[in-house]
């Protein structure tokens, strides 16, 4: 967004009252279909008291309505759900390795701190005397008791592995730790894993997108698919990871699409009369229109943004505005109709004074642009585009390979490519398709455990909690969701697992399976392996009372 | 419930004029929220927001237009949520440092920034004021509420193609009125 389009924008919220109240559309959104508001007014006395105590509730991963305690086994599905914690695993099974686990649950991130007003104008160096005085009179109007406290609501983990090797030789092992991310928070997310308190250097593997899609109206649009869904409980993740083969995916290499052979059309240098709003020549726009059968024929684009699509008559439309002098494509955007299968025919390429695509669009004379047609292969065409495509998102210095495989898996999967695209990604148009979304992703570290012998494998990491929205009324506003997994996704035998609570006083319990007790001290208990799900849910000691 | 009995709710701090509220304009905040953000339980989030957001500032507000009111605050708490997540989205690059910096920004702005805002926003509204009743509807329910375009067509029996070219040829418009009123963005 432009800094000039963003000041219009915001400009449009200081229209009158009479203007918004006459022109509300009238398009009429669906019902919603909940709502528990009757609890609010007491959260709010809640969020008074608690101001500047608990920050840092960024939504996650999406989710669901939240239900306390109604999940699998008793544990809550949050709305924003932020994923289990995995046991380790072996790219290969290992009957010589033996393995006990704890885990322990730090709530270290729960002491507040405090931030005085003072500080945080210093930090604000770029700023003259005056500016940072400026922030500091801010902030003693915000915070008159001169500063805050802040915490977050994550937990550190520390998941520790004893491997003993009970063989008589030395046994090399490729280890994989899972975790679950987006490509885009993977630096947040991304466990140590050490040996021995050695760091051992990782090679990152990820999974698919791990998530769904839905209809706009959710259950009421069963059919749907315009929307992401993402995993809303560990049963999500163990529908994913039981059989094996998102690991396997995962290990393996990316798809290969060198061998598919693609048709170009590619569009340089537009042209068309300049803009002229009383001539009637309000967006001067360049329409390709072909013949194909869509059964034999697969249509990807570049820089079009407007189609019509008719299968029944074996035509489709593409069209885009042609930049104008001062704008910043002018003279230098291309443009791509990528053919898959059988070429198109009957192309003409013709110019209209505005982008309608209906019959009666006045055609504009004129127009024109410079077409190349040539033979690639969508390999070739995407690792070209794909940096175009990044470049106009801003997502500059992204890892390419990592994220041209999620994209190429994405576009493969749900994409016009597959045999049921989405509804979300079904124009062909390759801007559209994302490759960053949640996912099950695994650090890859090779360990040595010599005969006899053990080494100590940790994996540290901050976990997020999962929570319900603030101010939704639920009865899980203000309870964060710590879960773990014992066998999940893993061949590693464990022989014993514990679990170790600190709780660093911050915390009340107010759902779990550990057999945490506070009040008795009981803080480290030993895990049941046929138990797969062990979670812990819990609230800022004292914040249960005041509710 | 009326507009008034309502505000007169938040002045009493009685929560059922959070019910209220929800239950006259939660649908048209969502549906405003959404068209922005494209998420359901971000737009949930937002409307709730909403309620909270009129609970801290009513009193000692008494707003006229309680649906512009609430319009309003949901439509500047989604466009705050999409730079937050559009700059996560951009990882590292200039979103972040943007949305960092705007820690630094007043929150109160400028009383020159006022002034531009508020010259920009009258100018808009005068050039709206000059448009044809449905093209006016057809503006703002795009550009201030967010409603979709193929939406916006149903609601107006033309085909979605059809309500682009209006609103481009909209745009075209107010950027020419914008030019010739001299205001710079």
């Amino acid at each position: 967004m432009s800094r000039e389009s963003e000041r219009l924008l915001e400009a449009m919220n200081s229209l009158s009252d009479t203007t918004l109240e006459e022109n509300v559309p009238v398009t009429a959104g669906k019902k919603r279909s909940w709502k528990k508001w009757a609890a609010l007014a007491a959260s709010l006395a809640v969020v008074v008291l608690g101001v500047g105590i608990f920050t840092g509730f960024i939504p996650l991963l999406g989710g669901r309505a939240g239900q306390s305690g109604s999940g699998s086994g008793g544990a809550s599905v949050f709305m924003s759900y932020a994923g289990p914690v995995f046991p380790l695993t072996l790219r290969e099974e290992n009957a010589a390795i033996e393995a006990q686990r704890n885990i322990t649950l730090d709530f270290a991130p729960w002491v507040p701190v405090w931030i005085s007003n003072q500080e945080e104008a210093n930090s604000c160096t770029w700023l003259t005397e005056e500016e940072r005085q400026e922030v500091l009179e801010l902030h003693n109007e915000h915070f008159p008791e001169g500063g805050r406290y802040e915490s977050s609501t994550d937990i550190l983990v520390t998941d520790s592995y004893t491997l003993t090797n009970t063989s008589a030789e030395d046994q090399h092992l490729t280890v994989l730790y899972p975790f679950v991310s987006g490509l885009e928070n993977l630096e947040e997310n991304r466990p140590a894993l050490a040996a021995d308190g050695a760091e051992l250097e990782t090679t990152l593997r990820m999974g698919t997108y791990a998530g769904g899609f839905e209809g706009v109206w959710g259950a009421d649009d069963p059919e749907g698919t315009t929307n992401l869904v993402y995993p809303h409980s560990w049963t999500d993740y163990q529908a994913l990871l039981s059989d094996g083969s998102y690991l396997e995916n995962a290990l393996g290499p990316g798809p290969d699409v060198t061998g598919v052979p693609v048709i170009v059309y590619k569009l340089t240098n537009p042209y068309s009369p300049e803009r002229d709003e009383e001539a009637g020549i309000t967006n001067p726009t360049l329409r390709v229109t072909f013949s194909l059968d869509y059964d034999r024929t697969t249509i990807l684009t570049y820089g079009f943004h407007g189609a019509s699509y008719d299968r029944e008559a074996g035509v489709m439309m593409q069209d885009f505005s042609i930049p104008q002098p001062g704008q910043p494509d002018y003279g230098s955007k291309e443009y791509y109709l990528l053919v898959l299968g059988a070429d198109v025919e009957n192309m003409t390429i013709q110019g209209y004074a505005n982008g309608s695509l209906e019959e009666d669009a006045p055609k504009l004379e004129g127009c024109g642009a410079t077409v190349e047609r040539y033979e690639s292969d969508l390999d070739t065409m995407l690792r070209q585009l794909l940096p175009l495509i990044w470049e106009e998102a801003g997502q500059e210095g992204a890892d390419f390979e990592m994220y041209y495989r999620a994209f190429l898996e994405q576009l493969l999967a749900y994409g016009v490519l597959s045999d049921e695209p989405v509804e979300r990604y079904d124009t062909g148009w390759l801007e559209f398709i994302e490759g960053g979304m949640v996912r099950v992703c695994w650090l890859e570290a090779q360990v040595t455990v010599p005969a006899g012998e053990t080494v100590s494998l940790t994996a540290s990491m901050t976990k997020a909690g999962s929570y319900d929205f603030d101010c939704t009324g639920t009865d899980n506003v203000g309870v964060c969701g710590y879960d773990l997994v014992t066998r999940l996704g893993s061949n590693l035998a464990c022989s014993a697992q514990t679990a170790t609570l600190e709780d660093r006083g911050q915390i009340e319990i107010v759902r779990q399976n550990f057999g945490f007790d506070l009040e008795q001290g009981t803080a480290t208990v030993t895990l049941d392996p046929a138990e797969e799900h062990y979670y812990l849910e819990v609230r800022a000691s004292g914040a249960g009372k005041q509710q | 419930m009326e507009d008034a009995d309502i505000v007169a709710l938040y002045w009493q701090r009685d929560q059922g004029a959070i019910t209220a509220s929800d239950e006259k304009y939660g649908t048209l905040c969502h549906s405003l929220s959404f068209n922005i953000l494209q998420t359901h339980e971000d737009a949930e989030e937002c409307v709730n927001d909403t309620w909270h957001r009129a609970w801290d500032t009513m009193p000692p507000q008494k707003p006229n237009s309680l649906r512009a009111y609430f319009c309003r605050i949901v439509r500047n708490l989604s466009i705050d949520r999409w730079r937050s997540r559009y700059s996560q989205k951009r990882g590292e690059g200039m979103g972040s440092l943007v949305l960092e910096l705007e820690e630094c920004v007043p929150a109160v702005p400028s009383a020159e920034e006022q002034w531009e805002t508020e010259e920009i926003s009258a100018a808009v509204e005068r050039w709206l004021r000059q448009q044809k009743a449905e093209d006016r509807r057809l503006f703002v329910s795009r550009y201030f509420y967010g409603a979709a375009v193929r939406d916006l067509a149903a609601g107006l029996g033309g085909s979605p193609n059809g309500a682009a070219q209006r609103l481009r040829r909209l745009r075209q418009s107010l950027r020419r009125a914008l030019e010739q009123e001299g205001v710079t963005l």
